[in-house]
């Protein structure tokens, strides 16, 4: 088992870095696009690798729906997707919708839908007569309801679906759509905890108090050093899941409840560990590290909560019986 | 990024789990006493270097393998998951064997590691003392320059396995006058030297596995120091930082072996008139405990990575043993939670309590954060 990253890739993260570092925030997404960020050739490894970089960048784009999209269905190049598979008022059960689809007609509501106004195409689970599938609808053809969010960066929506009729139904894996979404919207939060821990480790070791830097007392450098510990430890599970996912191991899907549950968690808890060192200053509006915590909620409650994944991963123990993996 | 085993590890894993499907005790055959465990552990490990499955990417001249590094883990991780006897020598196997192949003479490998591999001698580590713990750089215990060697004399705690060793990997200062960390210097003390003397401890699981040990004017020859002379710290600090990282993939296959046993148990329990197992929140609490050791085996691989592919494993080995400890005190914790406190399994009593030694043993927690915030934070020191 090996999850070193291979140079080819090592240039992909750096390089989307820089991509992000010097592309206006109106230019960015197509110039993702133009640079290959959804091309069929990519795997999950290299997608999470990118939706690292947005998420340190805190970029607002449709890539972490986008990505798992493309990757799990067959969609034509440059298409930005949104990908629907909550609802309200239910537990998230992507594999369960509530949203149906009847003689060729869609009905039903989505909930908390990045970009949902913005990008081409929603990508909707529904149940048709022959089991669950993913309809695509143009997004300009249905009734969206802005909602009320942590990060109105992700601009997201509730989608009503009221006799919808899809541009095409696919017999795609929700599953599986569902946990290479969640998985990339981890890393997406991992990539914001990563760059609000390292503004955290920065400001810790210029601040001075009590004539020291702040960062030299023992609360604060086991504090830091926990952080960097979720920070880490949840990438190295983002990664897994997406190798995992890219080498159609058994149990991938479960790895990808592992990576979401754990890494909503930790991203969290990096936050607002950050938020502790920087003091009062972190509670000014003019500070970014607000605007790392709100994303990280924000995509943590995205494709399931740690607690959905959780409950999730307690009733497979009852299926599979002792041995899981 | 390759998540599947290669060819020859896949060949090495299908052997082992022959021969573990042949050959492994049922633990009920271990016997209860120590001395009768020990010589049962001695054979199992004789057996398992006899069939090639100890000290697989050890030197073939030195009774090893020579396979790659990757080897060994494979086959720890199966002997963990199948619940196999521990292995007799862990400490020469994981500590001090290392030390020696990295830092030692030609003739002290010779002389030492092949009977590590087999069993035949059981090593231990004189680290600790009553006065050097987490401030390990401390420590009193002196080694006198004499004709043809060392006069040593102090004391050492918490010595794994000391009543029954044959060798100690022992710490001792040789240069008093010298920076603490610079005058210390890694000494092989043969335990049946005059002036050694060794008293079992009894542990809260109520075993007796390590013991204090008192040397009073030992000699040890000159050709048993490791390295120079002021090596001793580096050399030390380099094999345990070392060790979290090698062994945290063993333990991981050992803990879901663990967890998995535990799943067991809690379908069998029943609550309310049901098995337990169907309660949501004790199968929520079981998936919390089951994420910590996934994570734990997803970290312990990448940082592991460098190291399988050549390099080095540095201070981040420090965070696989702090998710380690997490991940066993967890499991211990969440076993006593849903199975309740009131006539509990043995085993788990066991595993609860022996848990709580996780975040102490190998470096205390909080030592493991000052590594964590001086080596790979670079935050000023205290």
């Amino acid at each position: 088992m090996d999850l070193a990253l291979s140079d080819e890739q090592e240039w992909l993260a750096e390089t989307v870095e820089e991509l992000v570092e010097r592309e206006p925030p109106a230019r960015l997404w197509q110039a993702l696009v133009d640079f290959g960020a959804l091309a069929s050739e990519l795997g999950l490894v290299e997608r999470v690798l990118i939706a690292r970089q947005l998420g340190a960048a805190l970029a607002a784009v449709p890539y972490v729906d986008s990505a798992a999209a493309h990757y799990v269905l067959d969609l034509v190049d440059e298409t930005s997707t949104a990908i629907c598979l909550a609802e309200p008022g239910r537990r998230f059960a992507p594999t369960e919708p509530a949203t149906s689809l009847v003689a060729g007609r869609l009905d039903g509501e989505k909930a908390g839908v990045p970009f949902a106004a913005t990008v081409d195409l929603l990508a909707v689970s529904a149940l048709g007569p022959h089991g669950v599938v993913v309809a695509l609808v143009p997004a300009a053809s249905v009734e969206l309801v802005a909602e009320h969010t942590l990060d109105s960066s992700l601009e997201p929506r509730a989608v009503v679906l009221d006799g919808v009729e899809p541009a095409a139904v696919l017999d795609g894996d929700v599953e599986r759509l569902a946990a290479a979404a969640g998985v990339l919207a981890t890393a997406e939060a991992v990539g914001a905890a990563a760059r609000v821990f390292e503004l955290a480790r920065e400001y810790a070791s210029q601040r001075r108090q009590f004539g020291r830097t702040i960062g030299s007392f023992q609360a604060l450098r086991h504090l830091l050093a926990d952080l960097y510990v979720k920070t880490e430890s949840s990438w190295s599970s983002v990664l897994y899941a997406a190798a995992a996912l890219d080498q159609e191991q058994p149990g991938s899907v479960r790895d990808a409840s592992v990576a979401k549950a754990y890494g909503v968690r930790a991203t969290l808890d990096v936050a607002h560990g950050a938020l502790q060192v920087f003091g009062g200053i972190a509670f000014t509006a003019e500070h970014p590290a607000h605007r790392y915590l709100r994303r990280i909620v924000t995509r943590g409650a995205q494709f399931g909560c740690a607690g959905d994944h959780e409950r999730k991963l307690g009733r497979s123990l009852v299926r599979s019986g002792a041995r899981a993996s | 990024m390759d998540l599947a085993l290669g060819p020859e590890e896949e060949r090495l894993q299908a052997g082992v789990r022959a021969f573990l499907a042949e050959r492994c005790p049922d633990p009920k055959e271990i016997p209860g006493d120590m001395d009768g465990r020990i010589a049962f552990l001695r054979e199992w490990q004789a057996e398992l270097h006899a069939a090639g499955f100890v000290g697989c990417a050890w030197p073939t001249e030195f009774g090893g393998g020579g396979l790659p590094t990757a080897a060994q883990i494979v086959v720890d991780e199966e002997l963990a998951a199948a619940g196999a006897p521990e292995l007799v020598s862990v400490v020469g196997l994981d500590v001090l064997g290392p030390a020696i192949l990295a830092y030692g003479t030609d003739a002290q490998k010779r002389r030492y590691l092949r009977s590590i591999l087999s069993g035949e001698e059981i090593w231990c580590q004189g680290f600790s003392e009553p006065e050097a713990g987490s401030d390990l750089a401390s420590l009193r215990t002196r080694a006198v320059e004499c004709e043809g060697g060392y006069l040593v004399s102090g004391q050492k705690t918490w010595v794994s396995w000391g009543q029954f060793a044959r060798w100690c990997g022992l710490l001792a200062r040789t240069d008093p006058e010298a920076p603490p960390h610079k005058g210390i210097s890694l000494l092989v003390v043969d335990m049946r030297s005059p002036g050694v003397e060794v008293r079992p401890m009894v542990q809260i699981t109520g075993h007796a596995e390590f013991s204090e040990l008192f040397l009073d004017d030992v000699f040890v020859p000159r050709g048993d120091l490791l390295g120079s002379p002021g090596d001793g710290w580096a050399i030390a600090m380099h094999v345990v930082s070392h060790e979290r990282g090698t062994a945290a993939l063993p333990r991981q296959a050992m803990l879901r072996a663990w967890f998995d046993r535990l799943v067991t148990d809690v379908a069998a329990a029943s609550c309310e008139g049901r098995s337990a197992l169907e309660d949501d929140g004790v199968r929520t609490s079981l998936a919390r405990a089951l994420i910590e050791i996934e994570v734990l085996r997803h970290h312990a691989a990448r940082t592991m990575s460098p190291f399988l592919n050549g390099g080095a494993v540095g201070p981040e080995s420090s965070s696989v043993k702090l998710l380690m400890a997490q991940a066993e005190q967890t499991l211990g914790s969440t076993a006593l939670e849903v199975l309740g406190e009131a006539d509990l399994d043995p085993f788990w009593q066991e595993r609860y309590l022996y848990s709580r030694a996780a975040s102490v043993y190998g470096g205390a927690q909080q030592i493991q954060r000052n590594i964590i915030a001086d080596r790979v934070l670079a935050l000023a020191k205290e």
